[in-house]
This record gives C-alpha cells, sequence and structure tokens, in this order.
C-alpha cells in the first residue's frame, strides 16, 4: 500500500531536519530544482534542473540514479544517487556518478555502424536501424535454416533483458548465450553463498548505517 | 556556522566514489583531483593491511593559502569554507606553496588555483557536499561544527579524532578517526614502491614544453621515518622497498612542481638590480666610490633594465600572465607577492627617475633620490625572504637568515654586476679597490650564511630536513656544491690572489653571477620536490 505521506518511501535524511544540509532536493522539487552553476560559481547563477530517475548500469547491483538534466540544454549535467531506490537509498560506489563519462564519451556509438573494410582495419559506416536489422536478422534466418546453429552467437556486457533472450535463444535451438556473466557473476555465484550465507544481491543489502 | 569534515576510517572502503562525485559536480579535469582516496599498505602476507585516507583540502581555520593570494582570490567565507574565485586568480601559485596539505592545484583548462570547496554551491541551498552523498558507508561527515547537535560535533565530542600536521598551526577543520600515522605523515610510508591500477608520473618527467614536470616520488629508504614503524632497524636501500615489511604509497594522487626556472632567475635579476643601484648610490655617497657615469647613470640604467626582467620574468611564470594587474585593481595587502610587486615598481620608478635626471645633467636632483633608491633597493632584495615565510607548505624557505642572505647575495650580485661592467668601461684604481673588498666580503659572508648557515643548523621540521637533505646529499647535491665551490669559493680566491687585476675581478664576478642562479635554483626547486600530502 501506498504510503500517503512517503509515498518514495525515502529513507529519512540522515542529517536531521531544520538548518542543516539535506542529502537530496526534496523530492517535490524535483521537476524543478534550482541550484548554482558550479562552472560561474561564487557567481551566483541559478540554474534549473529536473532530477530524473534512472538506474546505474556498472554492475549487476543496478543501483539507483538521479539524471541531472540541465531544464535550458536538456542535457545531463551529472548523476547522483536516488534516495527512493530501495536497495542502495541514495548512495553509490565510484561507477554511479562517473556514469557521465559514458553519457558524454566522444566514442560512444550513437547510431548503427557497418564495418567497411576488413577486420581491424577500422573502418565503418553508419547505417540506419532497419538496414542494421534486416541484416543482422537476415544472417541468423539463414543460418537457422542451413542448420549452421553454432555460428550464431548473442554477446552482451549485462544482461540487462531480464531473461528475455533465454527464452528466444533456446526457441532458436541456441546454446550461444554470452555476458560479463560468464567471466565474473558466474564465479560469485558459488562463492559467495559459502563465505556469506547469501549471494548479497543489492536488494537485500542493508541501508547504510548511522550514528544519528 | 563553522563547516568541517569528519573522515570515519573504520567504515572507509578506499572505493573513490568520493573522488568521483567531487569529479562530477565540479567538472574537475583530467591529472587534477580535489579529494583523493591515500592507499598505504604495512606487512607482510598474511600480517598485512592496506589503510585508507580520504584527503583533500582541510579548510583551516587559518588558511596558509588566505593571506599569501595577492589578489584575494584565495579566501574565507564567513561560514569557515576557504573559498577561490578563478575569475580573479592570476595563476601565481603561492597559494600551493602555502598549502601543508598539497591540497591546491592548477586547473589545466583556466590556468587557474582550484581545490576542494566544501562544495559551498551546493551548502548555500541546503545540499551536502557530493562526496558526503554518494558515500555509500557514510564515513565522510560534513556539518556545522558550531552547532554542538550536529551528527560532526556529536563524534568529535565522543570520538579520538587527528588531523595532518597540526605542528603547522593551521587549525585543520577535517578530522580522522582512527587515522593511520604511516599515511596521515606525508613522508612515513616509502614512496617507490608503485601504485595499484596506476602509474605514477616518472620522476623527472615533462608533459608538454618542460614547464610542468611532475613531483617526483622521493626516495626514503626504510630504517628512517619508515622504518621505524615497523621497528625494523635494518637499514635498506630505498629500492628494497618492495621487499620490505615498512609502510608503502600504493596510490596517491601526482602533483605538479609549481615553480620553475623563472623563480631562481627571477631572484638573481632582482639582486642585479637591486644591487647595482645599492652599491653604486651607497658608494658614491659614501665617497669610496667616484661619480663617474658608471656609478651613476649606467647604474641606474642596470638596475632599471634588471628590475624590468624581474618583472618580466615574474609575469611569465603566471599561468594567466594577462591578469597581473588583477595585483594592482584588487590588491590584498597582507600578502608579499603584492607588496613585493608595490616595492618593485616603486624601484623601477626612482631608478627610472634618477636615469633620466642624471642623462640630462640635473645630476644635483639624482643624487637626491640615492637614499629613497637604497631603501627599495634593500626592500627589493629582501621582501623575497617575507613572501617565502609565508609559503608555509616549503619549511625550508622558512628561515630566519633569508633576509639577510638575499641581502648578502644583492650586495654581491651588484659588485659583481660593476666588476664585470669595468672591463668595457674601465675601472680606477680606487674603485677597482672597493669593488673587490666588496665583492670578495659579500662572497665570504654569503660562503658563512650558506654553508654555515641555513645548511649547518638542524632543521625543526621534517620537511624542511627532508629538502635539506635532497639539497646537500640528493639529487641537487652536485648543483650545490658547484655553487659554493664555483661560484663562492673560486671567486674569492681569485680575488685573493690576483691582487686587483680587471681580469680576474671580472672573472669572479662572471662565476660568483652563475653561482648565485645555481644556488636559487637549488633552493627554490628541492622544498617543492617534497611530499605533503
Amino acid at each position: 500500500m501506498t504510503d500517503p505521506v512517503n509515498p518514495l518511501r525515502l529513507p529519512p535524511q540522515e542529517t536531521d531536519a531544520g538548518q542543516r544540509m539535506q542529502q537530496y532536493p526534496p523530492p517535490e522539487s524535483w521537476d524543478d530544482w534550482v541550484e548554482w552553476d558550479q562552472r560561474q560559481w561564487p557567481r551566483k547563477v541559478p540554474r534549473h534542473y529536473m532530477l530524473v530517475p534512472t538506474v546505474c548500469f556498472n554492475c549487476e547491483s543496478a543501483c539507483g540514479l538521479l539524471g541531472w538534466v540541465d531544464k535550458e540544454t536538456l542535457q545531463v549535467r551529472k548523476f547522483e544517487g536516488n534516495p527512493a531506490h530501495p536497495g542502495s537509498r541514495g548512495r553509490n560506489c565510484a561507477k554511479g556518478p562517473a556514469t557521465i563519462n559514458q553519457v558524454n564519451d566522444p566514442d560512444r556509438i550513437l547510431y548503427p555502424l557497418k564495418r567497411a573494410g576488413g577486420r581491424g582495419e577500422g573502418r565503418w559506416v553508419r547505417v540506419s536501424w532497419e538496414e542494421a536489422l534486416a541484416d543482422i536478422g537476415g544472417r541468423i534466418r539463414r543460418a537457422l535454416q542451413e542448420g549452421r546453429h553454432e555460428e550464431v552467437m548473442y554477446h552482451v556486457g549485462r544482461p540487462g533483458h531480464d531473461g528475455m533472450m533465454e527464452w528466444i535463444l533456446p526457441a532458436w535451438g541456441l546454446d550461444g548465450h554470452n555476458s560479463h556473466t560468464n567471466i565474473c557473476s558466474a564465479a560469485r555465484a558459488p562463492d559467495t553463498p559459502s563465505g556469506w550465507g547469501s549471494t548479497a544481491r543489492a536488494p537485500t543489502t542493508p541501508p547504510p548505517t548511522s550514528f544519528s | 556556522m563553522n563547516h568541517g569534515f569528519l573522515i570515519d576510517n573504520r567504515k572507509c572502503i578506499g572505493c573513490h566514489a568520493c573522488s568521483t562525485a567531487c569529479k562530477s559536480e565540479n567538472e574537475v579535469p583530467l591529472g587534477v583531483n580535489r579529494t583523493w582516496v591515500k592507499y598505504v599498505e604495512k606487512g607482510e602476507f598474511p600480517d598485512t593491511r592496506r589503510y585508507f585516507q580520504v584527503t583533500r583540502c582541510n579548510h583551516c581555520a587559518h588558511p596558509p593559502c588566505v593571506p599569501i593570494c595577492p589578489t584575494k582570490a584565495m579566501y574565507q567565507r564567513d561560514d569557515g569554507i576557504v573559498e577561490f574565485d578563478s575569475q580573479i586568480c592570476i595563476g601565481c601559485k603561492a597559494c600551493m606553496q602555502a598549502c601543508p596539505y598539497d591540497a591546491i592545484y592548477i586547473d589545466p583548462d583556466s590556468g587557474t588555483a582550484a581545490k576542494c570547496h566544501f562544495c559551498a554551491h551546493r551548502t548555500d541551498v541546503g545540499l551536502e557536499p557530493a562526496c558526503v552523498v554518494v558515500c555509500p558507508v557514510h564515513a565522510i561527515i560534513a556539518g556545522d561544527l558550531d552547532d554542538a547537535g550536529s551528527e560532526i560535533s556529536r563524534l568529535l565530542a565522543t570520538q579520538e579524532v587527528s588531523v595532518r600536521k597540526p605542528e603547522q598551526n593551521t587549525r585543520p577543520k577535517l578530522f580522522y578517526i582512527e587515522a593511520e600515522q604511516s599515511a596521515i605523515l606525508p613522508m612515513a610510508a616509502a614512496q617507490d614502491y608503485g601504485h595499484l591500477w596506476s602509474q605514477p608520473p616518472p620522476a623527472h618527467g615533462n608533459s608538454g614544453g618542460g614547464h610542468r614536470d611532475w613531483r617526483g616520488p622521493i626516495q626514503i629508504a626504510p630504517g628512517r621515518m619508515a622504518g621505524a614503524m615497523v621497528s625494523s632497524g635494518r637499514p635498506a636501500k630505498a629500492a628494497d622497498s618492495r621487499k620490505s615489511r615498512a609502510p608503502r604509497e600504493t596510490y596517491n594522487a601526482p602533483h605538479r612542481v609549481p615553480w620553475h626556472w623563472q623563480v631562481p632567475a627571477y631572484l638573481v635579476t632582482k639582486a642585479i638590480g637591486a644591487g647595482a643601484f645599492l652599491v653604486a648610490a651607497a658608494g658614491t655617497a659614501l665617497g669610496l666610490l667616484p661619480s663617474v657615469p658608471l656609478f651613476t647613470s649606467i647604474a641606474s640604467f642596470l638596475a632599471l633594465v634588471f628590475v624590468a626582467a624581474t618583472v618580466g620574468l615574474l609575469v611569465w611564470d603566471l599561468d594567466r600572465p594577462e591578469r597581473f594587474w588583477t595585483i594592482l585593481i584588487r590588491p590584498q595587502w597582507r600578502s608579499w607577492l603584492t607588496r613585493g610587486a608595490v616595492i618593485l615598481i616603486g624601484f623601477s620608478a626612482v631608478v627610472g627617475l634618477s636615469w633620466v635626471l642624471s642623462i640630462s645633467g640635473s645630476v644635483e636632483l639624482a643624487g637626491r633620490l640615492r637614499w629613497p633608491g637604497v631603501l627599495l633597493a634593500i626592500l627589493s632584495a629582501v621582501y623575497t625572504a617575507f613572501l617565502f615565510a609565508q609559503a608555509e607548505g616549503r619549511d625550508l624557505w622558512q628561515s630566519t637568515l633569508l633576509p639577510w642572505h638575499l641581502f648578502v647575495q644583492a650586495v654581491m650580485a651588484g659588485a659583481a654586476t660593476f666588476s664585470i661592467a669595468g672591463l668595457f668601461v674601465g675601472l680606477s684604481p680606487e674603485a677597482t679597490r672597493v669593488l673587490s673588498w666588496t665583492l670578495g666580503s659579500s662572497l665570504l659572508v654569503n660562503l658563512l650564511l650558506t654553508a654555515g648557515g641555513e645548511f649547518a643548523v638542524p632543521h625543526a621540521s621534517s620537511v624542511a630536513a627532508a629538502a635539506a637533505r635532497m639539497i646537500t646529499r640528493g639529487r641537487y647535491a652536485p648543483c650545490y656544491w658547484g655553487s659554493l665551490a664555483g661560484g663562492l669559493a673560486l671567486p674569492l680566491a681569485a680575488i685573493l690572489v690576483s691582487g686587483g687585476s680587471a681580469g680576474a675581478l671580472a672573472a669572479a664576478g662572471a662565476l660568483s653571477l652563475a653561482g648565485l642562479f645555481a644556488y636559487e635554483w637549488v633552493f627554490v626547486m628541492a622544498p617543492q620536490q617534497i611530499p605533503n600530502s
């Protein structure tokens, strides 16, 4: 049941209310939070942000983030913790705030690219999503029709699709699912319970302790 | 309202979340850090441990970076935050020399000083600093030290805490619970062990034009401070620290040397400019030197040229030279950089006027400027001692002998300049005799002050002692001993044995000026190599 007073079920602010500093802007101001522009500081130039909840994708813990979107430029200025996230409760590791580097990475791939030269030549041409999907889909289809199932492999950094590919790949008769899990999380799965008694995934991680 | 930080080392897991949150919040460029996590490891497997130390500006109650700033770009807010204004900073890097904690860096994009500013742009809208909010273990506590009910005040009231270098009397407001001594003392851990996940910059490496070289790892042999920590009496070579159980630094932020050759060169041109006028004006006024053009108009002209070169070198060393005028537009009068700029401008005005008057025939008027000029020459020569005294991050520069040393160096440089000029102008036997005596006695006093004074007395702080050791026995030893032998002893011997030959006097002058630069190079550079974090 939704709590009418605290619909986001936010953890209590660790610093007390009143004049003391807050960990995060009050949620009712998330649509239009005004903060001084860091670039022009100590000149006090206001900037308006909308705080958009999102999820850190740098490991499978999937901690909560708030994207601070500049309302003027619509660019993400920074990421901070999302206090309403049930697992991370507004806290993050080094990878959380560093997510801004991925968003602004000059080498970030923003649209489908198709290899133009030989392997390793590093030449690519931009293609449309239609062309990319038709090309990949057509080649998978031909491989399956011609019985070359072992030539199809699905590789992804982090399987963030909630098991969907675990239905699709068996339906195609494939055993070709590769991801970060093979080399990292798979090692943790048998090991962590022996040491810790559970797999200690983020949603069951206790909140940070406090002296208050 | 009095803001402070508390780092709870019982909780810190060394994850660097604070470092990256700060980078993102304050858009800190690559290669520089406002906060970082120093790692120190001790012991040998299985009796080993890694210690973490979140390291940043201490927001000192008595911040030495503030009084040294010539333009009020570094200042202390009413709420205790030590703040900076990059739009006023001229990039003189004096604050970096004043900070005993390595907290300040030059932003490579703007060329201005920057550091942790307590996320003042956030605290002013009621938010905690970015590092505090992100910390997954709540190891960083920020709050009001004046508010007895704040979390930080309650922890400070009940827990034992430490600060970095309390002996500097800066009264840091960043406190550590369970500080590890081998991490909190900058030179307690060996620095040549190699870093985890990162490569420290090469010791004398340059990245771009040789202007911004990195401070090296300094070689600290286990057996001194480091060895004492593990009660290992066996002295070992620094290169052996990989095999040793002594504490070793396995991560620390790299730091650049702030001042380069322009500063020792400025000390030499300033000594020549001030000394030339001083020797000539005092010598002619006292009747020791004849009132020939060399000691009147030419002396004023030489002083003018070398003071102009001095100012030029000072501006050259700024990272924002076009903002030089800010010193005059918004002076911060407690800074000896500001006072020095005014002294140099005043001295240039007097020697310039003196030169114009003496070449236009107003010898009487020019003569009246002699004693004001002598006073300004002495001030120009010695004020740097008070600037160096404000540089509280470089303990070797805090020498009570330094004003006297700079004065003697100016007399020596002035006499040396006329000794060389004598080759072209021709000196009377009387002038040669006076110059020989002046140069010889200043060389002797300089030798005593250097070898018998500044480097003979035991140094009170480990920072000063490490710099002195680096000068007398380490990386700068060839230059230091070369300056003593070739720049002081050899010219002194040349004067004594030559019996008043103009050629020998000129050679002695040239040697003493070259030696002066070598000595100033050592004296300026070595203390900057000593780690403060």
